[in-house]
């Protein structure tokens, strides 16, 4: 039960250090991704609490702790996968802080998804995934290399390539009007 | 348990391999389901098969390892099937020749509008009721808002501006 609540105190201290490397990280290494700073935290709190708690705790059991805070990390990771570039919930935040908290649907299609394209655009040349040639875009060679290696796996595990949700509801479907 | 839960975890890319093949999930949100209910499922049919008495802290704990293990292998997943970027790669590559932005746009959403893009990532708001159209805007709902707020609180907790 000790070794549970270590798992615990470990989940708790990589919130602790997560949050603030990383605002530091945005501020100071805006170019790096912040999955490497989420790792780092991950690796010092695991590391920090197990060493602490191998020496102070007689009966502590590495696993048990490892599986729980291994869980409220990856709980944390989704969390912070989901606020990081979601679509979605990037258009729900814009619409709270619209008068009347709402926004014309053409103004979504028509100036928010184009930008947000523009921008993971950029993200595939600052990668070097993609090169620009005046107003043309071309996959580099590392691009091609990478495309080849997501459309094997997507084949080996099923997965289609629309990038787009799997909703069948109505709604989906039909032309715009009143719900 | 937590070996088998350790042996389960890194097998997970085999189960959903299997699962592509021999079942029928409609949906990559689905078929990863699929796989790690079965991964679940597995795991405590080898607690009840095993003999001797089980260790309700070993069960927990290989139990939350496979949690753990299934919530690491959606990252990748969630990539390969939804990720927005990557498709974008792969749509370029597929269309063959130097795209300008709105060939490559078009060749991302194979043939559909903008408009189907959007309604489909709101899809995910209206159908949380975070979100409602009145003729042709979104309008948030209580809901909604209480759900900004939450995202909000998440990133801070993310250390996210």
């Amino acid at each position: 039960m000790v070794s549970l609540l270590v798992g615990v105190l470990a989940a708790v201290l990589f919130v602790m250090i997560a949050a603030p490397v990383q605002a530091l990280a945005q501020r100071r290494f805006p170019s790096t991704s912040p999955v490497a700073f989420l790792a780092a935290a991950a690796v010092i709190s695991h590391l920090t609490t197990s060493v602490l708690a191998a020496g102070l705790v007689p009966s502590f059991q590495y696993w048990t702790a490892t599986s729980v805070f291994c869980f409220g990390g990856m709980v944390y990771t989704q969390m912070f996968g989901a606020v990081l570039k979601s679509v979605s919930l990037g258009i729900l935040l814009d619409l709270t802080r619209r008068p009347g908290s709402r926004i014309d649907l053409d103004e979504i299609s028509l100036q928010r998804l184009p930008q947000v394209f523009a921008e993971r655009c950029e993200i595939l040349i600052a990668t070097g995934m993609v090169a620009r040639e005046q107003d043309e875009f071309v996959p580099t060679e590392a691009g091609q290399k990478l495309a080849g290696r997501v459309s094997r796996l997507r084949r080996l595990f099923g997965i289609g390539d629309s990038s787009l949700y799997n909703f069948n509801s109505a709604a989906s479907r039909t032309p715009r009007g009143p719900r | 348990m937590q070996c088998i839960a350790l042996a389960l975890g890194v097998s997970v890319p085999v189960v959903l391999i299997a699962c592509a093949r021999f079942t029928r999930a409609r949906g990559s949100g689905a078929g990863y389901l699929v796989g790690a209910l079965i991964s679940i499922a597995i795991f405590f049919a080898i607690a009840l098969i095993l003999p001797g008495t089980r260790d309700p802290v070993d069960l927990f704990s290989g139990f939350l390892l496979l949690l753990a293990a299934l919530l690491f292998w959606n990252v990748p997943w969630n990539l390969l099937a939804f990720g927005f970027t990557l498709t974008l790669l792969t749509a370029l590559v597929k269309f063959g020749r130097p795209a300008t932005r709105s060939q490559w746009i078009s060749a991302y959403m194979q043939g559909s509008d903008l408009e189907k893009f959007a309604r489909n990532r709101l899809q995910l708001l209206l159908g949380a009721g975070m979100a409602t159209i009145d003729r042709n805007d979104i309008v948030a709902t209580p809901f909604g808002m209480i759900g900004a707020n939450l995202v909000r609180l998440t990133r801070l907790l993310c250390g996210l501006r």
